[in-house]
């Protein structure tokens, strides 16, 4: 049991011992121990068949180099000079692709940067005030879009399609789905593209003389009676603008229904609550 | 231009004196660097690759990087070690482009061997070039790692700090690489020793 842990402890240790390199304190535990051996006087005995041929062959002539110090020298000299060299008109000539190329490659990069997508235009056909209220189904604001993205809300709303330009984007956007697409999806709509419709005139608004109203001639009298008031149709009213009150009216002539009628004003007074 | 033996005449200078000198590009004490050095670097080449001409290759290349690379010298071991350290590297490099494949044990009696001896006498010349197949072949059959530590250690008898240098690796790992390396090594010569019977 004991010789073998000094078998492993000395193994290692046989080369140096039979090529003479071991301090002089290993030398005398490793003859002892090989002195008592049988395996590890064998192992010696190989050890020394090798190292004399290894230290034979260690002093023989082994090949000679043949490539030399001036072969070398001349190869520094060249890569010295070859560094130095200015470079030649036509090489510069030929590698003048090389910064427009690089060039041409940022600018493709700037275009096609994800960060740099073209918001859509959108421009509204006509004047602001001219716009009638929305009366479709009542859209609730969205949530902000993660990512910059166009505004196409308005679109999305079915009175107003006709009266807006949806300018697309330029290029294909990444496949994202957006609230205005779940929206559009859920109305079963995909946005449409659509020309702008012509501007429509502005219809003046012929005021309705309601209950509540006062109505008073140019001369600043009033009609006789609420019978008086029916039996005549205003004929020259001042035209009114979308959201503008009507409790006042200065009327300037007061016509009998039968004698002037005017067209897109027949029953009004009877239509009028 | 200093001759090849006037070189070898003046190889006294103090190494780190020659390698400032070299840093500065003067290319007369890369000469003798060159010159002292040469023999080392081409033998652990040869031991390596096994072949005289791409040793010489490897030793051209290996100034030639050491020459260009002179700057990041330390100087915080031997010169000698810093040029094995980048000679082993393009052998290994060498053995990679060359083979790409396994190490293969060689049958002792297809080892070409260099017929360099310059002995007079053919009893001396034969038992020389029977000595140089028996270690080329031994060397041969190992694997390239264990190749290396002898050839390091035996054959250009570095010591284990330096060995350790060289390799990339601690101490110990050396020791250990060694034991395994020479008890490989012992079978092998035993081995072409039977074969050559």
């Amino acid at each position: 049991m004991f010789k073998k842990i000094e078998c492993r402890r000395v193994a290692p240790l046989l080369w140096e011992y039979v090529s003479q390199n071991l301090p002089m304190d290993e030398v005398t535990s490793v003859a002892a121990h090989v002195d008592g051996c049988d395996a590890c006087r064998r192992e010696v005995e190989s050890y020394r068949q090798v190292v004399a041929q290894v230290t034979a062959y260690r002093t023989d002539d082994k090949p000679e180099p043949r490539t030399s110090w001036q072969a070398l020298r001349g190869r520094i000299e060249q890569e010295t000079t070859s560094a130095r060299k200015p470079v030649a008109p036509r090489t510069a000539l030929r590698l003048a692709w090389v910064p427009a190329a690089i060039a041409l490659i940022v600018v493709l990069m700037v275009a096609l940067a994800p960060g740099r997508n073209p918001k859509p235009n959108i421009q509204m056909a006509g004047a602001k005030g001219a716009m009638p209220q929305p009366s479709g189904p009542n859209l609730q604001p969205l949530p902000p879009a993660p990512i910059e993205q166009p505004n196409v809300q308005q679109a999305n709303k079915p009175e107003e399609r006709n009266d807006q330009e949806i300018v697309a984007p330029r290029r294909r956007r990444p496949a994202v789905v957006t609230p205005e697409r779940q929206l559009a999806r859920s109305n079963d709509r995909a946005p449409v593209r659509r020309k702008p419709a012509p501007e429509k005139p502005v219809e003046p608004v012929r005021p309705t003389p309601t209950q509540s109203s006062a109505v008073v001639l140019a001369d600043g009298r009033a009609p006789a009676s609420e019978q008086t008031k029916r039996d005549y149709v205003i004929a020259a009213a001042p035209t009114l603008q979308a959201g503008q009150t009507d409790t006042a009216y200065v009327i300037d002539t007061l016509t009998p229904s039968s004698s002037t009628p005017v067209a897109g004003l027949d029953g009004a007074m009877e239509d009028a609550p | 231009v200093v001759s090849y033996a006037a070189q070898r005449m003046t190889i006294q200078i103090p190494e780190d004196q020659l390698v400032a000198r070299c840093r500065r590009g003067d290319l007369d004490a890369f000469g003798q660097v060159y010159a002292q050095y040469e023999r080392p670097v081409f033998r652990y080449a040869y031991h390596l690759l096994g072949n005289a001409e791409d040793a010489d290759d490897v030793k051209q290349e290996t100034f030639l990087k050491a020459y260009r690379a002179m700057a990041s010298f330390k100087g915080d071991s031997r010169l000698l070690t810093w040029l094995l350290v980048i000679c082993g590297n393009l052998c290994r490099d060498q053995v990679k482009r060359r083979s790409r494949q396994r190490e293969v044990l060689y049958d002792p009696r297809d080892v070409p061997v260099d017929t360099y001896s310059s002995s007079d006498d053919p009893d001396e010349k034969i038992e020389k070039e029977e000595r140089s197949r028996i270690v080329m072949g031994a060397l041969r059959g190992m694997p390239a790692d264990q190749r290396e530590i002898i050839v390091l250690r035996e054959i250009e008898e570095l010591d284990y700090a330096e060995i350790a240098k060289v390799l990339g690796c601690s101490l110990a790992s050396v020791k250990l690489k060694l034991f395994r390396a020479r008890r490989r090594f012992k079978e092998r010569v035993e081995f072409m020793l039977q074969a050559g019977e």
